[in-house]
């Protein structure tokens, strides 16, 4: 993860584009075993996912977030470029205060509500989408061969892990508005327009 | 290069641009177990979530899957739907995919550790969650020692006619039914070790899915 310095139009959210004051990245790891019942019993040769883990190869899932760093350093060009003067009735093509640009930043990439962090948290611990969860569900028939048995695990789990990637990507609001979605005022990006006009 | 030899190359070129080299119908050929079943297996896999638009960080596939001609039960529920595939090699390098439907076939004798590949075709409800998927992966086996890949070449394609199967086991589907199904096709390279009497086989998915949606339409 990376972010452009100093921050761009072109990467940033308003518009719909992301990525140019934070950015962020889930990545869902999932690993399982798989074996049948050999116990002579009932359900003896029926396959299961006996073991199920949000890691692969030793490496953890988990969720990734970077924040520009001319935004984070009260000196930069681009901070004071945010001099805070959009006001929506009298100046509402004005600019946000660094200060609330950053807080929002941050909130949008990680907050425990409307942000990035919060759709992969909610998708992960969604029954229906946490691969773990769906992986466990499987069941194989004795006659179904070994290697069908293990697609049909790993697909369904690979199907929940994309599904938790695909809704940390929703966008929340922001950066230019607050958590209610209330617009907070422009990023000014370079060339840097005057807070005096 | 005269005018002829220029005109024969271009036709030629169109001729072997776009050539159907195989064609799989699964509808009816038996799949053969092995004769040593492993008994064990393990995999995984990653997905992704990223601010970083999809072109910047994905490679184009070297595989193209189109879905066509699904046909469902008069009755719509989706216990038997018939489709096919079709898989093209849209890169500029040579690609092997399996291409066996029995693992018998890849199975060496004597028995001892072996490698191959498998391919797992399955049809999917985009608008359902992983686990109100019913249909059962397809598996195609294929092995360099078996000679059981199929090899393209860029501008080469392959068919398969399948049918799906429902997971019987897995029962929670959910009562929605799905106007639209997409076939996935994925990749694995597997390892098979220990002894012949306690197989465990480790799949690793390589490359990415590929996809196609199409619209079923009833039986005929």
């Amino acid at each position: 993860l990376a972010i452009p310095s100093p921050p761009t139009a072109t990467y940033a959210e308003n518009g719909g584009q992301v990525g140019a004051l934070g950015n962020n990245c889930a990545i869902v790891n999932f690993s399982f075993g798989a074996n049948a019942v050999n116990d002579g019993g009932p359900n003896n040769g029926f396959k299961y996912a006996g073991s199920v883990s949000s890691t692969k190869d030793g490496v953890a899932s988990g969720f990734f977030y970077v924040i520009s760093p001319d935004l984070q350093n009260a000196t930069s060009t681009f901070s004071l470029a945010q001099c805070g003067n959009y006001n929506a009735q009298t100046k509402p093509n004005g600019f946000i205060t660094r200060t609330n640009l950053l807080a929002i930043t941050i909130r949008h990439e990680s907050a425990s509500a409307v942000s990035h962090y919060a759709n992969y948290v909610t998708a992960i611990t969604s029954s229906a989408d946490n691969p773990g969860t769906v992986g466990e569900k499987q069941v194989g028939s004795p006659s179904l061969a070994n290697a069908t048995f293990l697609t049909n695990v790993a697909n369904t789990m690979q199907t929940a892990a994309n599904a938790v990637g695909t809704a940390s990507e929703v966008e929340p609001c922001g950066p230019d508005y607050n958590s209610a979605c209330v617009f907070q005022g422009f990023a000014n990006f370079q060339p840097y327009a005057s807070c005096t006009q | 290069m005269t005018k002829f030899s220029f005109v024969l190359w271009i036709a030629l070129s169109s001729v072997f641009l776009f050539q159907q080299v195989g064609n799989l119908d699964l509808t009816s050929a038996a799949s053969q177990a092995r004769k040593f079943e492993p008994v064990s297996g393990s995999s995984g896999g990653t997905g992704i979530g990223s601010g970083v638009p999809d072109s910047s960080y994905t490679s184009k596939e070297p595989l193209e899957l189109t879905l066509t001609n699904v046909h469902v039960r008069n009755d719509g529920d989706y216990e038997r739907v018939e489709y096919e595939i079709e898989l093209k090699n849209v890169s500029t390098t040579v690609v092997r995919v399996p291409w066996d439907p029995s693992p018998r076939d890849i199975e060496p004798s004597p028995p001892r550790p072996y490698k191959y590949q498998l391919a797992s075709l399955r049809l999917e409800d985009p608008e359902g969650s992983a686990e109100t998927q019913r249909f059962e992966a397809i598996s195609l086996y294929g092995s360099e020692e078996s000679q059981t890949l199929q090899t393209l070449r860029p501008g080469e394609w392959v068919s398969i006619r399948a049918i799906s199967k429902l997971k019987t086991l897995n029962q929670n589907f959910g009562e929605k039914k799905t106007s639209m199904l997409r076939a996935t096709w994925t990749q694995f390279r597997v390892s098979v070790d220990g002894s012949p009497s306690e197989f465990h086989e480790t799949l690793t998915p390589y490359g990415t899915q590929i996809r196609s949606q199409s619209t079923p339409s009833p039986e005929k």
